[in-house]
């Protein structure tokens, strides 16, 4: 796997600036401890024949100061193996990245409309920091993959 | 990344504005009539008029590498060369993009070697896939690792279907 990425072939359309805007929700859980804030929704163009759906989540336990973030993605038709992954990060208000996962790919066919997600491992937080979160979807589509960013998720403080 | 990748015209976002744009004002609606705002961003409607998107501006190191925060990239692809991130250590320094995609299988050219990386993350028990330096802004000056973590790790892996 050397192949650097074929930045003329891949798509890229990365969509942060809409994340401020995007619709999101905030719900807690088990009292005060726990925090999750989801991006709105993002939807591709038609790679291969469908549109796909990704968003990006931040979880955040304020009693422990430990957090991840979550990336999803989920094809409107079935998705061959290989054809679709994802990664996570998990980033600081500040804009630094805490934590990355590697990419990961459907190992096998993936059902419509199923959330393929992939979540950072867990990081410990600092205590008043604002956390968000933001990942990265491929799709096969046909000859190369195209990427796409997930909206931001809003941020959450620790 | 090279100076004519800074500016670039994207006519999804210009489209995709316009939808969220759109979203608001439908979700001041909602909050008046009960009615609940879409949550989804549409894709943009072919034939949308460009709209000229401007990347940020990033620090260049003596060695002409960019660096800054990805935090407010439009485009993946305009990400600095060297990426603001946090080294296992606490230190903030910079992660080098290129370093950053090999070691996390981001340039995956193949739906065969795409299925080969993933049953090697299987197969890999730890948490840890790799580390990969921190460096200062000059691109040089290894100041701490940063860890690529493993999505299929068994206390990480989560499919919710």
């Amino acid at each position: 796997m050397t192949a650097k990425k074929d930045t003329s072939v891949h798509v890229r359309r990365g969509a942060a600036v809409l994340a401020l805007m995007g619709t999101f929700a905030i719900a807690y859980a088990g009292g005060a401890a726990a925090a999750t804030a989801s991006s709105a929704i993002g939807i591709t163009s038609v790679i291969n024949g469908q549109k796909f759906e990704n968003r990006a989540v931040v979880t955040v336990n304020g009693t422990s100061n430990e957090g991840y973030g979550t990336s999803r993605v989920r094809g409107r038709s079935t998705v061959p193996s290989g054809h679709m992954g994802a990664n996570a990060r998990l980033y600081t208000s500040a804009g630094a990245i805490v934590k990355q996962t590697a990419t990961k790919y459907t190992s096998s066919t993936y059902s419509a409309n199923s959330w393929f997600s992939v979540n950072t491992a867990t990081a410990s937080l600092k205590n008043g920091t604002a956390y968000y979160s933001q990942g990265t979807t491929y799709h096969w589509n046909g000859s190369s993959y195209v990427t796409y960013w997930t909206l931001q998720s809003p941020s959450v403080t620790s | 990344m090279t100076n004519s990748r800074k500016t670039f015209r994207v006519a999804a976002a210009g489209a995709a504005f316009v939808g969220v744009a759109i979203a608001g004002v439908l979700a001041g609606a909602g909050a008046a009539t009960g009615t609940t705002a879409p949550e989804a961003v549409p894709s943009p409607a072919a034939g949308a008029p460009a709209l000229k998107v401007t990347t940020p501006k990033f620090m260049e190191n003596a060695r002409g590498e960019t660096y800054g925060s990805a935090m407010a990239v439009v485009d993946p692809a305009d990400e600095p060369d060297l990426i603001l991130a946090e080294a296992t250590n606490g230190k903030t320094g910079y992660v080098r993009a290129s370093e950053l995609d090999a070691a996390s299988g981001a340039d995956i050219s193949a739906p065969a070697e795409a299925r080969a990386w993933t049953s090697k993350l299987k197969a890999t028990k730890s948490e840890r896939v790799t580390t990969i330096p921190v460096y200062l802004s000059d691109g040089r000056t290894v100041i701490g690792v940063f860890e690529i973590t493993n999505p299929e790790a068994p206390a990480e892996a989560v499919e919710s279907r």
